[in-house]
């Protein structure tokens, strides 16, 4: 007994030994797989981890301790580490993808961080904020090279369609993941982000059009939080996104003198999905173009235009409806990849205002316990980017307030184009959902709901262009809110039987007339936390 | 506007005549206080003289000859100063026993006036134990006691507005400042203490009634506590506020009171408004100018105005001045340059004495600060304390001197001492010191400043009337 105490004793000793070993060559192992990524950590920082984690033995641990020794050496030769650990195994995958990443290495990302040590009145930045101070100056002056002070360019089009600027978001959400050790993300939410963002321009006093730097970081903290969350899920899994489409050819085109309002939608959605999806080397993603337009022309250019990537498989299908208004496409599409054994599936809007680069803040959102669906909303605190800054118009807001009383759903934005939803959910929801007109987001939430799934929120960073005071874009809330309480009635939420206020006064004053008397600091409903 | 309260005229009349201790000690002082005038104590003094004799009666004559209870200035010498400047030299000179230098010490107190609920010339810091006929507190203390233990964990009082506070008290009109530090812990919105403020000052208390408060408050002792005006919610030379400063800084002059007084400001004051200050007598004024080179962006507030100001108020030579060399924030205000150039600054404006203080900071401030887009203070913070760390405080004291400027402080000629004991501070109105500012540190630990003397150390009895010792808080 004695012996075998002995035993123990020593064993757990030289694990110890070995696993202290393993902690005090972990800064060194970082460094050197940083300096060979541009600088990128949390990949690094991760794959120890999980070899930290993996370990059981003393001997196991000195065969990991070898390992993080060779990093830099494995690296250089794009070798893989010969460790008996899958996860570890995978972990570095994911390392040498960051270190392979066009965007994790950039001249001009090093500079503006060397330049971003301090404040020109001399304070210096805390290590959390520098790489903010850093993408914040490198957006301010691509804005200013590409657009000087005229005019207020779109932002889709500045940081989604144009290569440029789509790849200097890219290039600072990857170091906002962790940069040398440092990232923001870690340490403040995304509502004080974007807080910090508005901050810097007013102190900095940059006249930038359309404050599209601000809208540049933003849009990168939520790409950067999107891709932190995918790097800390290395799951073998796959991923199907539907995109409906109907009359958008000159969208899905590249912009270009006879097309000036191309967007070459669908070859940046696959790019923001690849970048993405570097993260998870072993995932898949696909995307299903869903043209309900009778003559097929968004479909022929989806054809022509859509960009092929090892990770993205990009589908093409045409069916028409009748009675379909968005709605008939984005089911169907569901169905199809839902079918396809994709276990999470999405569906986004084609033009650029939700960058597929922020999946990842849905898929987080979905990880949450019970929840079924994840609302990307324009509306949240941390939500960016689609509304001016007095939110949205008033018949939006009380088109909101009225779902949420007429179905029971307390969300922020139910008709946000850019949704995600687990298999299970769907497979539950979409046989009772009947509505396949411009309400069918809200059917299909209540379906999802009604099946046992929390329906959860996400803010995103939208990428679309708002003229302050102007109403939005023009819709029929009267005739989406006829459906909205068939729904309810559907769903055993008959508005007859019980106290609505809000819907009575909308059918007493139709909904313009009740939005004007909605006092101007409403406030949306607050989303389930 | 409460009466000043004292004795009985009537009563004085038949006292004993001898200012030694004893069981007529209450009467003498009534006698010597009937005669008390808020234009002069030396009648009161020339009374004191007739009732004594031999070495005490010369000391008195000396008090009374030389006016040895008014610094040359004209301002009155104050309380807390009776025993440094007054006292000991006399002792000292006339070789008076004990019973004779605390007769000598009893005399002095009786040419005080003790308005509120607090001290007696032979009690000073007791609670009265009968208040004067027809005063009448605005609270008693036990709902003065009640308010505070509702205080927050910095002891503010929103309720009462008289707080007690780390090293007096903080005697606060209303809250709301629009200066907009980022690092101010009143500032908009809802604090770590569940606090809500505005920018905008507004529903402030007019003097008259902060002063009733002050003076109905158990902890408040007449020339002893030291007060701090709007020191905790406002600023008290905002052009807003100034009006209510002033008036209620009269009041305080008209009673006669010579506590030590504070104002700690960002803001400036015209010279007219300076010359009003000059003119007060009793109470012994500080005003206290912060400098600290923080970017505009964490502090908005004119710094070359208040440059100006600090060197049109230093010039006075009835005002107590102090060079507020806070907050250092660590990487925000931390370079050599600003190190530099805030020495220059204080060279240039001529301040003497210069106080170091650091930072607090909590969570709250660094989201304010985030959402600011300001960069965050560095250092390890403790919350409810300041950080200043000894490396960058000695730092400050030996920042390199300017190309072009003379030096700023020796790196060998300062010594930091705190000025928590008032016979340490040159009167107003002495000649300034040769060579360059004398920095005094407020820094991070749970030391006190020179704004912060430990007021809770003092003894305090209390009168049966009053509720027993336990029934009160203890002052934080």
């Amino acid at each position: 007994m004695f012996d075998t105490a002995a035993t123990d004793a020593v064993a757990r000793h030289r694990h110890a030994q070995a696993s202290a070993a393993l902690d005090a060559r972990r800064e060194q192992a970082i460094a050197e797989i940083a300096s060979r990524a541009g600088g990128l950590t949390l990949a690094a920082s991760l794959w120890l981890d999980e070899l930290r984690a993996a370990v059981t033995t003393p001997e196991q641990a000195e065969e990991a301790l070898a390992t993080a020794r060779a990093a830099g050496r494995l690296l250089d030769s794009g070798g893989a580490p010969d460790v008996p650990w899958p996860a570890a195994r995978a972990r570095w995958r994911q390392v040498t993808a960051a270190a392979r990443s066009e965007t994790a290495h950039s001249g001009a990302w090093d500079r503006a961080w060397d330049q971003a040590a301090g404040t020109p009145d001399g304070s210096a930045w805390d290590p959390a904020q520098r790489g903010l101070a850093a993408g914040y100056a490198l957006m301010t002056a691509h804005v200013l090279r590409r657009y000087g002070n005229a005019g207020t360019p779109p932002p889709d089009r500045c940081w989604a369609t144009e290569p440029d600027g789509r790849t200097l978001v890219q290039v600072v959400a990857d170091h906002l993941t962790g940069h040398l050790g440092h990232s923001p993300l870690a340490h403040f939410d995304d509502k004080l982000l974007i807080d910090f963002a508005r901050g810097l321009a007013k102190n900095n006093r940059d006249k930038v059009p359309g404050e599209l730097q601000v809208r540049g970081l933003v849009a990168a903290v939520k790409a950067a939080r999107s891709k932190t969350w995918l790097l800390g899920k290395p799951l073998r899994t796959s991923v199907g996104i539907v995109v409906p489409v109907r009359g958008e050819a000159r969208r899905i085109t590249p912009p270009d003198a006879q097309n000036p309002d191309g967007l070459d939608a669908l070859a940046v959605k696959v790019a923001q999905l690849a970048w993405l999806l570097e993260a998870w080397p072993d995932a898949h993603a696909e995307i299903l173009v869903v043209d309900e337009d009778p003559d097929g022309a968004s479909a022929n250019a989806a054809r022509r235009f859509a960009a092929g990537h090892p990770q993205v498989t990009v589908t093409i299908a045409r069916r028409h409806e009748e009675t379909s208004a968005k709605g008939g496409a984005v089911l169907w599409g569901l169905a199809q990849l839902v079918g396809a054994g994709h276990p999470v599936v999405a569906y986004a809007d084609l033009d650029l205002t939700y960058p597929l680069d922020q999946l990842g803040l849905l898929l987080a959102a979905l990880d949450q316990p019970g929840a079924g669906a994840a609302i990307g909303s324009r509306r949240r605190a941390d939500s960016h980017g689609y509304y001016p800054p007095g939110g949205p118009n008033p018949a939006a807001r009380l088109y909101q307030r009225a779902v949420t009383e007429l179905l029971g759903l307390p969300v922020s934005d139910p008709q946000a184009g850019f949704k995600a939803f687990t298999a299970s959910a769907l497979r539950a929801a979409l046989p009772k959902v009947t509505d396949h007109g411009l309400s069918f987001d809200t059917g299909l939430l209540a379906a999802v709901a009604a099946a046992g799934h929390a329906v959860t929120e996400t803010g995103v960073a939208a990428l679309h262009l708002y003229t302050d005071g102007h109403p939005g874009t023009p819709r029929d809330y009267d005739a989406m809110l006829r459906a909205v309480c068939e729904q309810a009635v559907r769903h055993g939420r008959d508005p007859v039987e019980r106290d609505t206020p809000v819907w009575d006064k909308i059918q007493a004053a139709g909904l313009a007339g009740a939005a004007r008397s909605l006092p101007a600091g409403v406030a949306i409903g607050s989303p389930p936390s | 506007m409460t009466a000043p309260v004292t004795a009985s005229r009537a009563a004085a009349t038949e006292q004993p005549a001898t200012l030694l201790a004893g069981p007529h000690r209450a009467d003498t002082a009534r006698l010597l206080q009937s005669v008390l005038d808020t234009a002069g104590p030396y009648e009161a003094v020339a009374a004191a003289r007739r009732l004594s004799g031999g070495p005490l009666g010369h000391a008195l004559a000396d008090v009374a000859a030389q006016r040895m209870l008014h610094e040359p200035s004209g301002r009155r010498v104050p309380f807390q100063e009776l025993g440094s400047r007054v006292l000991t030299p006399l002792s000292r000179k006339y070789d008076l026993d004990p019973a004779h230098a605390e007769a000598l010490r009893f005399a002095l107190r009786c040419r005080f006036f003790y308005p509120g609920i607090v001290g007696t010339p032979d009690a000073p810091f007791a609670l009265k134990p009968e208040l004067p006929d027809g005063y009448q507190p605005i609270a008693t203390p036990e709902q003065i006691a009640a308010a505070q233990s509702k205080a927050g964990p910095d002891g503010l009082n929103t309720s009462y507005m008289i707080s007690q506070m780390k090293g007096g008290m903080s005697a606060d009109f209303g809250i709301g400042c629009p200066l907009m530090c980022a690092y101010c812990y009143r500032r908009e919105g809802a604090t770590v203490d569940g606090y809500l403020g505005s920018w905008e000052p507004k529903g402030f208390l007019t003097a008259e009634e902060v002063i009733q408060r002050l003076l109905a408050h158990p902890w408040f002792t007449p020339h002893v506590t030291p007060i701090g005006l709007h020191m905790s919610t406002s600023e008290a030379f905002l052009p807003r506020l100034w009006p209510r400063t002033w008036e209620a800084l009269q009041r305080l002059d008209a009673l006669g009171l010579t506590n030590r007084v504070s104002c700690i400001t960002k803001h400036t004051l015209t010279d007219e408004q300076i010359g009003q200050l000059e003119s007060l007598v009793n109470v012994d004024l500080d005003v206290n100018v912060c400098y600290a080179a923080m970017p505009d962006a964490v502090e908005p507030a004119n710094k070359q105005r208040r440059a100006d100001f600090l060197r049109r108020v230093l010039a006075s030579d009835k005002l107590n001045v102090l060079a507020y060399y806070r907050p250092i924030a660590e990487g925000v205000n931390t370079t050599d340059e600003h190190m530099r150039h805030v020495w220059q600054t204080f060279k240039e404006a001529g301040a003497r004495t210069v106080v170091l203080g650091g930072l607090k900071f909590a969570d709250d401030h660094a989201r304010s600060f985030m959402s600011y887009g300001l960069p965050l203070p560095q250092g390890t913070f403790t919350p409810g304390k300041k950080l200043l760390t000894a490396a960058t405080e000695q730092r400050s004291l030996t920042a390199p001197a300017p190309a072009t400027a003379s030096p700023g402080p020796s790196p060998h000629s300062p010594t930091p001492t705190r000025r928590s004991t008032p016979s340490t501070w040159p009167p107003a109105g002495s000649p300034s010191p040769p060579g360059p500012p004398t920095p005094v540190c407020c820094t991070a630990s749970s030391a006190p400043c020179s704004r912060h003397p430990p007021s809770a150390t003092r003894p305090v009895t209390r009168s049966p009337r009053w509720p027993p010792p336990a029934a009160l808080p203890a002052p934080r």
